[in-house]
């Protein structure tokens, strides 16, 4: 049986707990990172990031890149996405790729 | 490695070479069928992920709204409780991982549950309601999108991997050991040259003195 996690604003992402997810409440980025790094070691298989945190938390998030679990993804909060997810993906594809072929089809 | 290193001038080396040129252009062939392959499922993976991904945040953004909307009409310690006799059975997450191509990714089996209204209606609103009703629908899509952008990330790796493993063997193994044999056979047709020059002269002599 594997865990869920969110780590966020509780007020926000307290509705996922009904879910079943554990709502890890951080509101900063220095708040966030002892607590992924606490969900790690409780082998969270997928730990939900706020991306407004995310920014702030590169490191953290490049330091789980290379393994499997735990997999680590941003999600928007209520003020919607502020596509750092999707440059994340983009600058995979750019490295993967060798080119930027993402931006090329959305123009 | 790049510097060219010395290599005797025999036939023995020469025979040794060329095994390792054809050794080095069949790794360099099934290296780049690999990397295409790699790059073709990453390429799906791409393609699928754009399309989710503008799903799950869209419905987020409606399961928020309400969300908010619940929070403001009912007390907070009210509505933290009413969550958490939810939280006591989850949906079943199991974990698998998948070979691709070698790259062993995450694969995450996600079982719904139904009953996630686990509260009082009577003390909780509606709004409540159907923003819990959206995070359930979106949660298998977020796990989803989690399997795949991890799936993205390592495949990125081995892809990069394949692909300066097959540059160097393109640009530094090969050319070099091309080098190696040329050498060595420029060499030996220089030495059969030398030795058939001197026998030459040896016969010349001896002819010279019957």
């Amino acid at each position: 049986m594997s865990k869920i996690a969110i780590v966020g604003r509780k007020d926000v992402y307290l509705g996922f707990k009904a879910l079943g997810l554990r709502v890890v409440d951080a509101r900063t980025a220095s708040e966030a990172e002892p607590a992924i790094q606490e969900l790690v070691a409780q082998e969270y298989v997928i730990i939900f990031i706020a991306e407004s945190l995310a920014a702030e938390l590169g490191s953290v998030i490049e330091r789980y890149r290379k393994q499997a679990t735990p997999a680590m993804v941003m999600i928007p909060d209520n003020r919607g996405s502020l596509g750092i997810a999707r440059e994340r993906v983009r600058k995979l594809v750019e490295r993967a790729v060798g080119i930027d072929i993402l931006s090329r089809k959305e123009t | 490695m790049a510097v060219a290193q010395r290599v005797n001038a025999t036939r023995m080396e020469l025979l040794k070479q060329k095994k390792r040129l054809a050794m080095a252009k069949r790794g360099h062939k099934l290296l780049k069928q690999k990397r295409d392959e790699l790059m073709h499922r990453f390429l799906q993976l791409v393609e699928e992920t754009r399309g989710l991904r503008e799903r799950v945040e869209e419905k987020l953004a409606r399961g928020f709204r309400s969300f908010l909307l619940a929070r403001a009409e009912m007390s907070k310690e009210f509505m933290e409780e009413a969550l958490m006799t939810g939280a006591s059975s989850n949906g079943a997450l199991r974990l698998r991982t998948e070979s691709v191509m070698s790259v062993w990714v995450p694969r995450f089996d996600y079982a719904d549950r139904r009953d996630i209204y686990a509260y009082g209606f009577a003390a909780t609103s509606a709004e409540l309601d159907t923003a819990l009703t959206l995070f359930q629908e979106v949660l298998p899509e977020m796990i989803k999108l989690a399997e795949i952008e991890k799936s993205l990330e390592l495949l990125a790796e081995e892809i990069e991997t394949t692909r300066r493993r097959v540059n160097a063997l393109e640009r530094v193994l090969i050319p070099q050991i091309d080098e190696n044999i040329k050498r060595i056979s420029m060499a030996l047709d220089e030495m059969e040259r030398s030795s058939r020059a001197s026998l030459m002269r040896i016969k010349e002599i001896i002819r010279g003195e019957a």
